[in-house]
Formats: structure tokens, C-alpha cells, sequence
């Protein structure tokens, strides 16, 4: 049931105001309707997983009981270490193993040792990688004391499936989640009209950005062999704005959809594009992961290499990257894509400057020159890097960039088919990026409570709801779906 | 809350409903090629002697004004063996002087599902216009206006009912009239290649069977009531043959001929490398144009001729 679907509309229609008006009358029948619409939502995608989600839950449900009613620190460690296990076992058996043994029998096929090994046949749950997330920080935080364990079941395993996020996030943490999840609900107004706003700006994002852009770095990438070095460098042009605004769409429309419910979900976005450094991109882009990263990866690894100094700190935070890398699948594009942007931040340490940060054009319209260098210069950097992630493996990236760096760099760009696509998107990708550095300082593009006339207010919701209309021929799935 | 939906019902959802059920309405009676075709059936069903179906092929290729006999054309673009079924067993009872089917077939005619093609917004119209019976709640199926840009929607309207343009691209007998030679690009010859690989691209095992079962269907059907089924291998230009997978061509043909086999009242013929059509009969590759579609009616029309009906 892809969020940009007529059948999702429906689904949730039908759902909010049976959420609203009948289930409102306990938060026990809340919470419950809330896990069963849940359960619906996820068996739409993947009915077969349904019950490695509900295992999963019960299983982290009791560890996190256990691990807070442990006397001894060695039951402790070990509840946790079955949580561990679970969670990155899980990981690796449906994501990552046939990936490992591919590539153990490459590497004894090179030393000219066959190995018989098969592959095995199996389906990873959808939004393994967030969910599993999810329940790792619940235990590690119950651990360190930071959070009571959950008593009721109905409310940890709501935690762990929440519907708008449990297929491509935001990951959320437990300590923000789980006490709203205890808390009764109160219809909010302005919420609720903010959520509806900002599931609005990321439908448009998706339907109007992402699936247009997406026609023509399929196009491009699919025929680079073909075309000269000067089409190559509008694909990762066109992917770095078609991933952002398929992703930050689709976390837009999971937080507007929250606040619909009454919940406030963990920010992912903040405006990335407009990043000066590569420090400060990865602040913006995808928050929720990269923050749970920090809390619970890099900032144990930065104490336990302290003694190392800036080595440390460089190892903690290459380290930190290559999980980012290969958290997105079982792919060397991955990994190497990781660590070149760890590779990023080697400069920032050396230099000192990894948590400075400077708001651009704060207090004015436009920024300066140097801001403009700073985001021209972050921004091809990671265009360069999204070449490894959009490729299928590293000899395409490979051969990618060496056709990109030939001399017809110096000739007039050739997009097969594209030219109406093209001149159809450019207008929306230039509104998107006009209203986003417009609303740098707000929490998503159409948050526009300060425009006091309403009548204005609507005229802008019909024309961006009109865009989605003209765009919307087909659903086509989210990008992050399959991580 | 009720502050919140009354806004939002009164402010969006309201007037958009309307706006939509306005376009719905509008766009349904907006004549096309499919509402043309239905309403000529259902007057006209009776006393035709002859049928065409088939996909583009048939519908640009075979002109019932040249058959002896009164005859439509009942192809539309992009229908497979299972529209032509469902058509043909909509109408049987009516068809009362229906003598011969005439099925033009291509290299890949039968390899893919309307469904599942690029076509697929195609269904809808036998769904709405034809009244095909399925899925209620799809809105793929049931509504004229989804799976369409809005401003090509807007434009399609204003066509109509500003401008006065309706959608049949078909003339009286239901024969496709807009492939024109003088219309035809200047490099056709040269998408042979791409054509035929992305036909061969096509191919899927579960819908050749399928479609094939709908074919052995209708050919039964027309066994049972005394209809020639005459299944016509269309022309197609060189650079398409060429790159054609032979493999799947020679399947082609052998499932056609192994059907006219079975059943009796059908008959099979290859005018796939027909020399008689040359460079100007074609508007593309695996298309005629409107003097390559007269030469292939009038050929269809004798070999109707030399196939008299039997018992």
C-alpha cells in the first residue's frame, strides 16, 4: 500500500476516523486499533513477514523486561546480547548473507578455489533495517538506564510497527515514542493541519520531483555506455534531487500522517541541499539514522579510541560510515559509498572544523558568495558519491566516472526521450528548491501558518495538490522501500 | 476536530469530489473509438457477415469497406486474444449472420497481457464503454479520469467540449484512418530494430499460455457456431523481420498452424515477408499504411473467398 496510492487514501481515511470518533474511547482501544490497522498496513506489503514483525516485537517486549529486572550485570549483558544477536542476526540472515557468501566464493574464485555454497532462496521483511533499529536502541537504552522497560505489550509492539514509519522510518527512538504512546491523545488543530500540510509538500516532493526525475536518471544510467560525459553529469545531477525528494517525501508524509494521529515523529530532513560541508549534510540528510548511529556507534567507538586522539576520532567515524554505507543493502556500491564519505570528513577533523556549523544567509535573503562555493562545492561531492549508490555494481560506477571524466565533458548534452521531461520538471524542481530555501528555517516547505490571508493559504494548497494531479500517472514505490 | 473536518471537507475534499465527478462524467461522454464500437455492435450486430479483430494490426490494417460483405472492425490498439474473446461472446448471440472472424496476428500478439503492458490504461475503456465486468473497487478499471495527467485531461475535455473534436479516429466500419503514408516519420525503416527487441522484450511464458487458451476459447466458440475463424499473419517490414527472435517467430507459427489443426474451422495464413507490400504500404515497421492496409483486405478477402464455409 504505497502512501501515494488511492487505496492508502482510503485505508487511512477509513482509519482516522474510526481512530477519532469510535476507538477514541479508551487509549487501550486506541493503541489497539492503531496495531491492527498496523498489521493490515504491513501485511499489504509483505503478508508472509507479518509474523517475523510480531515475533520480533514479543521477543524484544520480554528482553526489555528482563534486561530491567536483571540483578546481576552478566543476566543483563546477556539479555541485551540475545537482543543483539536477534537484531543483527536477523539483519544479516535476510539482508546480508547471500551478499557475504556471493562474495567469499569470489574472493577463493580468484585465489582458484571453488567453493559449493549455494545462496539461499529468502525474502527480507520490508523496513527490516528500520524496525530492527528501533528495538536494538530500546534495549541498549533500557540498559544504560535511560528508559523504563514498556509493560504494556500493545504499546511496545505499536513502537516497533508504527504504520506511518515502520517501512522507511523516521526511526525513532523509544524514549520519545513509547511515553506518547502511554499519554491519552487530544485532538491538536494546528497539528492536524500541519500534518495535512506537510503530507501535501511530500506528495508533491515524490509524485512531482522524485518520479519525474526518476524517468530520466533511469534513462541516463541505464544507457551510459552510450552517451557522452556531458549527459553523464545531469544523472547524478538529477538522482541527488530525485533521491532527496523521494525520501524527504516520504518522511514528510510519515510525520504528516503522525501528527494527524496526535503523535510528533523524529525530523529526518533539514533542508540538505543547502549544506556548506559534508559535516553539516549529514546533520540534515537522514537524521534519524544518522543520530542513532552517533548515540549508539560513533560515540562509544570515539571513547574507546580516545587514546588515539584525531586517529580515533577518524577511525570512529569511518567506522560509522561504512555502516551507513551497508545499511542500504548488500552491495559494494554501498560500502564504497560509505567510506568516501567518511573519506569526507578526514579534512574536517584534521582541520578542527567537524562540529562547526554556520546557519547560511542567516537573517538575510539571499547568502553570499562564499555560502554559494560552500554549497556548490558540498553538494557536487556528493553528487559524485550518489553515481556509486544509483549504480548496480562497482564496475558500472567504475566505468560511470570514467566516461564522465573524458573531454565530451565539452559537448552539448544529449538526454535520449528526455527533452519533454525535462522541460516539464525543471519549473517544479526550480518552485521546490525556491520554496525549501524559502522555509530553511521551518520544519518542512509548507509550513505556512504565517501567511495571515487564508485565502492565499488555499490558493497554495490547490496549486501544489493540482501539480500532483498532473503528475500522477502510476505509483511508483518509494526508493527507501527497499532498505 | 469538527472545526478541522468541516474545513476540510467543505473546503477541499467537497469541491474537489465535485470537480472529479464533473471530469468523470465529462470524460466518459467524450465519444472514442471504444463507445463508437460498442453502440455500432449493439444496433448493428445482426446483420454483419464478417468481424475483424485484433490489436493495431487488425485495427489499422484491415478496412472492412474492401470485404465483400457487410463487415466491421472490432480491433482496437493493444487488444489481445482475451478482449477479443470477451467481445466476441458479448455480441455471439446477436451475431445471427456472423460467417467469418477475421484475426490478424502479429509476432507478438500473443506474448504479453493488456494488463500488465504499458497499455494498461486501455482496460478501462472495456470496463466502462464495452461494460466488461470486474473488480468494482479498481480505480484503474472504473474511472475514466485516473491514471491520466490532469492537464491532458483538461485538454482532452476542452477538445470536446469547446472545440467539438470527439475521440474516434475510426471511420464508419471501425477501420483506424490516422496511419497515413504522408503522416509517416522520416526514419521508420530505421526503428526496426529497436521495435522488435522491445517485442521480443515481451515475451512472458504465463501470458503466451494464456493468451493462446483465450485463442483455442474463441476458436471453439466459433466452431460451435458455424464460424470461420481465419487467423492472418500480418506483414511487417524487413528491418522488424530481421531482428525478430526466430525462435519465437517459429513458435508463432507453429502454435497457429497446430491450432487451425485442431479445430477445423480455422484457417491459418503467413503473409509475414508477403512481397506483394512494399515501402510505401508500410506507416511504420510492423504497421500499414492506407494503401498497404487495401492491399491486405483485399488479399484477406480472397483467401476468405477460397475458403468456403463448410459444416
Amino acid at each position: 500500500m504505497n502512501f501515494t496510492s488511492l487505496t492508502f487514501l482510503i485505508f487511512f481515511a477509513l482509519f482516522f476516523l474510526i481512530y477519532w470518533f469510535i476507538a477514541n474511547r479508551s487509549l487501550e482501544m486506541q493503541n489497539l486499533f492503531i496495531l491492527l490497522a498496523g498489521y493490515v498496513f504491513y501485511a499489504w506489503a509483505d503478508y508472509r513477514l507479518l509474523s517475523y514483525l510480531i515475533c520480533v516485537s514479543a521477543l524484544n517486549f520480554f528482553l526489555g523486561i528482563f534486561i530491567e529486572q536483571s540483578q546481576s550485570s552478566k543476566r543483563r549483558r546477556m539479555f541485551v546480547g540475545i537482543g543483539l544477536l536477534q537484531g543483527i542476526g536477523g539483519l544479516f540472515i535476510f539482508k546480508y548473507l547471500n551478499f557475504f557468501i556471493d562474495s567469499l566464493k569470489d574472493a577463493f574464485s580468484s585465489l582458484g578455489i571453488q567453493l559449493s555454497f549455494q545462496t539461499l532462496n529468502i525474502v527480507a521483511p520490508v523496513g527490516i533495517s528500520f524496525f530492527t533499529f528501533r528495538t536494538i536502541s530500546y534495549l541498549l537504552d533500557i540498559d544504560k538506564g535511560k528508559i523504563k522497560a514498556a509493560r504494556d505489550w500493545v504499546i511496545f509492539f505499536n513502537y516497533v510497527s508504527f504504520f506511518p514509519c515502520v517501512l522507511s522510518g523516521p526511526i525513532d527512538r523509544a524514549k520519545n515514542f513509547i511515553p506518547q504512546l502511554a499519554n491519552p491523545r487530544v485532538f491538536n488543530y494546528q497539528q492536524a493541519v500541519d500534518g495535512l500540510r506537510q503530507i501535501l509538500w511530500g506528495l508533491f516532493k515524490k509524485i512531482v520531483i522524485a518520479d519525474s526525475c526518476a524517468q530520466l536518471t533511469n534513462l541516463i544510467f541505464d544507457q551510459y555506455q552510450t552517451l557522452p560525459a556531458s549527459t553523464l553529469v545531469v544523472g547524478p545531477l538529477l538522482f541527488t534531487f530525485q533521491i532527496y525528494a523521494d525520501f524527504s517525501g516520504y518522511s514528510d508524509i510519515a510525520i504528516g500522517l503522525a501528527n494527524l494521529l496526535g503523535f510528533r515523529v523524529t525530523k529526518n530532513f533539514a533542508f540538505p541541499l543547502f549544506s556548506q560541508n559534508i559535516a553539516e549534510f549529514w546533520r540534515r540528510w537522514h537524521i534519524s539514522l544518522t543520530s542513532w548511529l552517533t548515540e549508539y556507534v560513533f560515540t562509544p567507538l570515539s571513547i574507546a579510541f580516545r587514546d588515539y586522539g584525531q586517529w580515533g576520532l577518524i577511525l570512529s567515524i569511518l567506522i560509522n560510515f561504512l555502516i551507513i554505507g551497508i545499511w542500504h543493502g548488500p552491495n559494494w556500491t554501498y560500502f564504497l559509498y560509505g567510506f568516501v564519505h567518511g573519506c569526507f570528513f578526514i579534512p574536517l577533523i584534521l582541520r578542527g572544523t567537524i562540529g562547526k556549523s554556520a546557519k547560511i544567509a542567516k537573517g538575510k535573503m539571499l547568502p553570499s558568495f562564499a555560502e554559494i562555493m560552500n554549497v556548490f562545492m558540498t553538494m557536487s561531492l556528493v553528487m559524485l558519491t550518489f553515481i556509486l549508490f544509483r549504480s548496480e555494481n562497482i564496475s558500472d560506477a567504475y566505468h560511470y566516472y570514467g566516461r564522465l571524466f573524458s573531454s565530451s565533458f565539452f559537448t552539448v548534452p544529449i538526454i535520449p526521450n528526455g527533452r519533454n521531461i525535462i522541460l516539464s520538471v525543471l519549473p517544479f524542481l526550480s518552485i521546490m528548491l525556491f520554496v525549501e530555501w524559502l522555509q530553511r528555517e521551518k520544519d518542512h516547505g509548507l509550513q505556512i501558518d504565517g501567511i495571515s490571508y487564508s485565502f492565499v493559504r488555499w490558493v497554495i494548497y490547490y496549486s501544489v495538490f493540482l501539480s500532483i494531479l498532473q503528475f500522477n500517472n502510476e505509483d511508483i514505490q518509494f526508493i527507501y522501500y527497499k532498505y | 476536530m469538527s472545526r478541522f473536518l468541516k474545513k476540510l471537507t467543505f473546503l477541499f475534499i467537497f469541491p474537489l469530489l465535485l470537480f472529479f465527478a464533473c471530469l468523470e462524467v465529462m470524460l466518459r461522454n467524450i465519444p472514442n473509438d471504444y463507445s463508437f464500437k460498442r453502440k455500432w455492435l449493439d444496433t448493428n450486430a445482426k446483420q454483419i457477415k464478417l468481424l475483424v479483430l485484433g490489436s493495431s494490426t487488425g485495427y489499422y490494417g484491415v478496412n472492412p469497406n474492401f470485404l465483400s460483405g457487410k463487415a466491421f472492425n472490432a480491433a482496437h490498439v493493444y487488444q489481445n486474444p482475451k478482449y477479443d474473446l470477451f467481445i466476441l461472446e458479448k455480441f455471439i448471440s446477436s451475431f445471427d449472420s456472423l460467417q467469418y472472424i477475421i484475426l490478424p496476428v502479429t509476432y507478438h500478439s500473443f506474448f504479453y497481457s493488456l494488463e500488465t503492458s504499458e497499455e494498461n490504461w486501455r482496460t478501462k475503456n472495456y470496463y466502462i464503454h464495452y461494460g466488461m465486468k470486474g473488480n468494482r473497487f479498481d480505480p484503474k478499471l472504473n474511472l475514466a479520469f485516473y491514471d491520466h495527467s490532469l492537464l491532458s485531461i483538461l485538454k482532452r475535455t476542452f477538445r470536446y467540449y469547446i472545440k467539438g473534436q470527439d475521440e474516434i479516429n475510426c471511420n464508419a466500419p471501425g477501420f483506424g484512418t490516422s496511419y497515413l503514408l504522408e503522416r509517416r516519420l522520416p526514419n521508420w525503416e530505421g526503428e526496426g530494430e529497436i521495435k522488435a527487441k522491445v517485442h521480443s522484450a515481451l515475451f512472458n511464458q504465463e501470458d503466451y499460455s494464456e493468451n493462446l487458451m483465450m485463442l483455442e476459447r474463441m476458436a471453439g466458440l466459433c466452431k460451435e457456431r458455424r464460424i470461420k475463424l481465419i487467423m492472418v499473419f500480418a506483414p511487417a517490414w524487413d528491418t522488424y523481420i530481421e531482428h525478430i527472435d526466430t525462435e519465437l517467430l517459429k513458435l508463432d507459427l507453429l502454435k497457429c498452424e497446430e491450432i487451425s489443426r485442431k479445430y477445423g474451422n480455422v484457417s491459418f495464413v503467413n503473409m509475414l515477408n508477403d512481397r506483394r507490400f512494399t515501402n510505401d504500404d508500410f506507416y511504420d515497421v510492423n504497421h500499414l499504411n492506407e494503401f498497404g492496409s487495401k492491399k491486405f483486405t483485399l488479399a484477406i478477402d480472397s483467401i476468405m473467398n477460397s475458403y468456403p464455409l463448410t459444416d
